[in-house]
């Protein structure tokens, strides 16, 4: 196992969707960051894919962007969620809850025959 | 939902790609900004950074792609692409598109179109609720026909059949109606009642007959024709329940009918503005198995088949004979399909007009299966550079196929529009050219058919050879020794199967076409037995016409009322033959082709009876001057001339056709017939003197009926055939010295002496004949064109494919001059491969014409399905077009300089 993680299939745009209901509206470049602090490092993300993961987020309208501004003066896109995306957040939340809590016990040591 | 807003998002990102990729370049650089500036901070150089942020973006590039793959849809924009590339090369090579396009279109369109007129022509369906099922019953005679029988035979029929659902009937009659525009001449048919619940028409306005007025003695009631209601009643929507003098006699208006009813349909196009009465039997019918001049029609009940029908029938006229069994002395019945003995049996032609459709769409498949075939071996080393440079078989093939699917689109495309503009066409035809145009509706069956198997073959005519050059080795394509294709290639076989192919359908359908050709000459050419020339037509009709329902036998012949052919119609004729410009003029019942007909059964004295086969004539009474009026020669004896009165001798005259039915190589002339004695009044026997040429008589082109002429002033007023022939409507034949318009002349010649008449249907003999040929002819020429338009694509096609098939193989025949061959050796290669593939073709062809001939025989006039000089026509024009085809391109084959063929192609 490598020291960092790659991003598991489809989890990317829960993670972006839960960054931004917690940080509001944020650039890509900042999203990015954000996501692999909130790992705590352990993942790695490659930049690259995180744009068609977010085009794909707003064609589906759970979020919107527009041009803005960031802290160090920069033209740049920013990303904020809809109310869709509230409720997405939500629902993707507890799919993800429930169906790690349903791996953990076929993984959990088998306490008894 | 999501998804279909995400595609929604994505087409429309198809159109403002160019706008969003600049967006999201400037977002990147702006990601990119931002993380060399953290990069700078933490330390590195900017070089550094930017290199770092470029590498864990992920490059630029891809991410790019990546983004533009989500943005729009990648295959649709992939599709997009090989679209606009196929409509390039298609614009590329114009004449390549334009003959494939036009091809196709003329398979599709022009083939539909032709079919449907075709159909709609010939076919005629009968607007009745169950027209399939609808038969006509009649007396059973040698030949099919509407032949009469009687009403006790229609009542015992209709009592004791269970097998048919209805049986009803109806009586031919003619009449008079009077409307404040003055006397009109119409066709008068008595039904029963019964008759419109049987075909399930709908009066326009009021009612149909009801039970009540279809008895003897019951109400003199009418329904009108919406045609005679429109034109001589003005439309009035009040005329129901008004009084209308019918023959002399008020009757009431019970209904009009709407001109889609047009029944019996047998009496000709004169029904359209006709009326109808109700049969109420006369004496005559309720007691007289004899009188026969009543028609019947039954429906099929459901699930019974007209075999089983014809066993009830004639189990019936078995009852009738008063046996139990059918014996000798039965009067049998035949049921005939009436749509069938109306327009004759037309499935034979359905079939042929489908074949000759479907063949000539193969030709046009064929075609242009061939020119993409050409194409691509055209283009092998075009694909074979693009398969190096690493495209896959796959999106060749897309790419090959979407230049087959645009072309057979466009193509039928065109075809649609082509048929459209051509039934618009149609429609557009002075009235009554074809009839009822206007209810000719596109099949779009037939359209969507045709395009279905016109795309399918292009595109897969489209797609094998693309599968064919991407399966070969790139390699040996791109090398210009391997660039030839020879005769033992796939490619090679598949043109020549094509030549062999195209060859038998043109074989097939020329012989096809040649066939109907021959019946079209044979009927343009056919003996109407008389001139047309300066002949002017007419009828006449008393104002008290007896019509044939009210007939009766008199019993008295002592004070015989005096005829009105010594009264009226002879002196008539001579004031008519003293009017200037008039040569001769006559009196004739049975004017051929006006559809007045009445026939007759007859004994010739001194031979025996045949009672299986009941002798049969059309009967017509004439006055003098007939022959030379109409220009028909006199074949023995003499004609009837003015000396045949009513006290002199009873003369009459037979047809060719009769002499050859019932005197076979004997002389007539001397003989005596009998006209049914007593039961029909005729009581004297006519002695015959002379034989007049055969005339057609209802259809040009049908063989001549046997005809019986009886002079004019020797029918006995007190017989049924005075009534029927001469108490009613009757025609004249005025000859004039030049054109000249007689109308005026003849309404005041009879205003003169017999102002009591109603004149109509002035009309030439010309057109007369020209009104009876003409849907035949149109028939026949549509199904001309039809083929002519095939043929020319076949010649077109074989042309190409052949010349084609050399030009392939111009570097095998450089190769060979290279090493010695002489010129014209590689002239005799060439000539001897395109001969040996038309031989083939040819015969292949033949044999297949001899088995379709036996299906258009019925279409046929005059003609044999093994026509030898239709054989040897279609054998020598397309030996010579493929001659021609061959020896252009042999020609060429041996003047290739050997060197350029080799160096460069």
């Amino acid at each position: 196992m490598g020291e960092k993680n790659d991003v598991w299939q489809g989890t990317l745009a829960l993670m972006a969707l839960r960054t931004l209901e917690t940080m509001g509206p944020l650039h890509g470049y900042g999203l990015a960051r954000r996501i692999e602090q909130t790992s705590g490092d352990l993942l790695q993300l490659n930049y690259g894919t995180l744009y068609p993961a977010l085009l794909k987020l707003e064609q589906e309208g759970y979020i919107r962007s527009r041009w803005g501004v960031s802290e160090n003066n920069r033209r740049a896109k920013f990303y904020e969620l809809t109310k869709a995306g509230q409720r997405q957040v939500k629902k993707a939340a507890a799919e993800w809850e429930q169906a790690t809590a349903i791996l953990a016990r076929f993984l959990a040591p088998a306490e008894e025959a | 939902m999501r998804q279909l807003r995400a595609l929604w998002i994505r087409l429309r990102g198809l159109i403002g790609a160019r706008r969003d990729e600049d967006d999201f370049a400037a977002e990147l650089e702006s990601h990119v900004a931002m993380h060399t500036e953290d990069g700078i901070r933490t330390g590195l150089s900017p070089t550094e950074a930017r290199r770092q942020a470029l590498i864990r973006l992920g490059g630029a590039e891809q991410t790019r792609q990546a983004y533009r793959e989500r943005h729009t849809l990648p295959w649709l924009e992939n599709s997009l692409r090989d679209v606009r590339y196929a409509l390039r090369q298609l614009r590329k090579s114009p004449g390549f598109a334009l003959l494939a396009i036009v091809t196709l279109a003329l398979g599709v369109g022009a083939n539909t179109a032709i079919f449907t007129v075709i159909e709609s022509v010939l076919m005629r369906p009968l607007p009745y609720a169950h027209a399939d099922r609808l038969l006509y019953i009649g007396p059973k005679i040698d030949t099919p026909g509407f032949y009469k029988t009687s009403w006790l035979n229609y009542r015992d029929i209709r009592s004791q059949s269970r097998l048919l659902k209805d049986v009803a009937g109806y009586s031919e009659d003619l009449s008079v109606v009077e409307s404040a525009d003055g006397p009109q001449n119409v066709v008068a048919p008595h039904i029963t009642p019964s008759l419109f619940s049987m075909l399930g028409t709908r009066p326009l306005l009021g009612r149909a007959f009801t039970e009540a007025e279809g008895v003897t003695g019951g109400p003199s009631v009418v329904m009108l024709s919406e045609e005679l209601w429109r034109q001589n009643f003005h439309a009035d929507r009040n005329i129901v329940g008004r009084p209308v003098k019918v023959g002399g006699t008020l009757h009431t208006v019970v209904g009009v009918m709407p001109a889609s009813f047009q029944f019996p349909d047998e009496m000709g196009p004169d029904i359209r503005k006709g009326i109808w009465l109700p049969l109420q039997p006369s004496q005559e019918m309720l007691t007289e198995r004899g009188y026969q001049f009543f028609s019947i029609v039954g429906e099929l009940a459901p699930g019974v088949t007209r075999a089983q029908a014809q066993q009830e029938l004639d189990a019936i006229a078995a009852h009738i004979s008063g046996a139990t069994t059918i014996t000798k002395n039965t009067n049998l019945f035949r049921a005939t399909p009436y749509q069938e003995l109306l327009t004759g049996s037309v499935r034979p032609v359905l079939y042929a007009l489908f074949a000759a459709v479907a063949l000539v769409l193969l030709i046009a498949c064929a075609n242009v299966s061939h020119l993409m075939i050409a194409r691509c071996l055209g283009r092998q080393q075009e694909f074979a550079v693009r398969s190096a440079l690493g495209a896959g078989r796959w999106r060749l093939a897309r790419q090959m196929l979407w230049e087959g699917m645009l072309l057979s689109l466009l193509g039928c495309g065109a075809g649609v529009i082509l048929a459209q503009l051509a039934l618009r066409l149609v429609r557009k035809l002075p009235d009554g050219t074809i009839p009822s145009a206007d209810s000719i509706g596109l099949h779009w069956t037939v359209v969507l058919a045709l395009a279905a198997i016109a795309i399918v073959t292009t595109v897969l005519s489209s797609l094998l050879p693309a599968l064919l050059v991407a399966r070969s080795d790139p390699q040996a394509a791109l090398q210009a020794a391997s660039r030839g294709v020879g005769p033992r290639t796939v490619s090679g076989k598949l043109t020549g199967w094509l030549v062999m192919g195209e060859v038998a359908l043109s074989t097939l359908l020329l012989v096809g076409t040649g066939l109907l050709f021959h019946t079209l000459w044979n009927l343009e050419e056919s003996q109407l037995g008389f001139d047309t020339d300066r002949v002017t037509t007419f009828s006449a009709t008393p104002e008290d016409a007896a019509g044939f329902s009210n007939m009766a036998v008199s019993d008295e012949t002592q004070g015989a009322p005096a005829s009105v052919a010594t009264l009226v119609y002879q002196p008539v004729l001579e004031r008519i033959r003293h009017t200037p410009g008039v040569q001769s003029a006559a009196l004739i019942t049975a004017l051929p082709l006006t559809g007045f007909d009445l026939k007759s059964s007859f004994e010739i004295l001194g031979q025996a009876k045949d009672p299986a086969n009941e002798a049969q004539a059309r009967v017509s009474a004439v006055s003098s001057d007939y022959a030379r009026a109409m220009g028909t020669p006199v074949l023995r004896g003499r004609m009837i001339g003015d000396e045949d009165v009513s006290t002199a001798p009873f003369v009459t005259v037979i047809n060719q056709a009769f002499e050859k039915k019932y005197f076979a190589g004997k002389d007539p002339v001397g003989k005596q017939l009998n006209l049914g004695g007593k039961d029909t009044g005729m009581i004297k026997p006519y002695t015959i003197i002379g034989v007049l040429a055969d005339q057609v008589d209802n259809k040009v082109g049908s063989p001549a009926i046997p005809l019986i002429l009886l002079p004019q002033q020797q029918i006995p007023t007190t017989s049924l055939f005075y009534q029927a022939l001469l108490k009613t409507t009757v025609s004249f034949v005025v000859k004039t010295g030049a054109e000249i318009p007689v109308a005026a002349e003849m309404q005041s010649v009879f205003h003169q002496a017999a102002p009591g008449f109603a004149l109509d249907d002035f009309q030439t003999m010309r057109s007369l004949v020209d009104k009876n040929t003409f849907s035949h002819k149109l028939g026949l020429y549509l199904v001309a064109l039809f083929a002519g338009l095939a043929v020319a694509m076949v010649i077109a096609g074989l042309y190409g494919v052949l010349s084609q098939f050399v030009s392939y193989r111009r570097h095998e025949i450089g190769v060979r001059m290279a090493l010695g061959a002489s010129r014209s050796s590689v002239a005799r290669l060439v000539l001897r491969q395109g001969a040996m593939l038309i031989g083939a073709g040819l015969v292949a062809g033949l044999l297949l014409a001899l088995a379709a001939g036996r299906l258009i025989k019925g279409f046929l006039y005059h003609v044999q399905p093994l026509d030898l000089w239709t054989y040897l026509f279609a054998v020598l024009l397309l030996t010579c077009v493929g001659l021609i085809a061959t020896l252009i391109p042999a020609r060429r084959a041996s003047s290739i300089e050997p060197m350029r063929a080799l160096r460069a192609e």
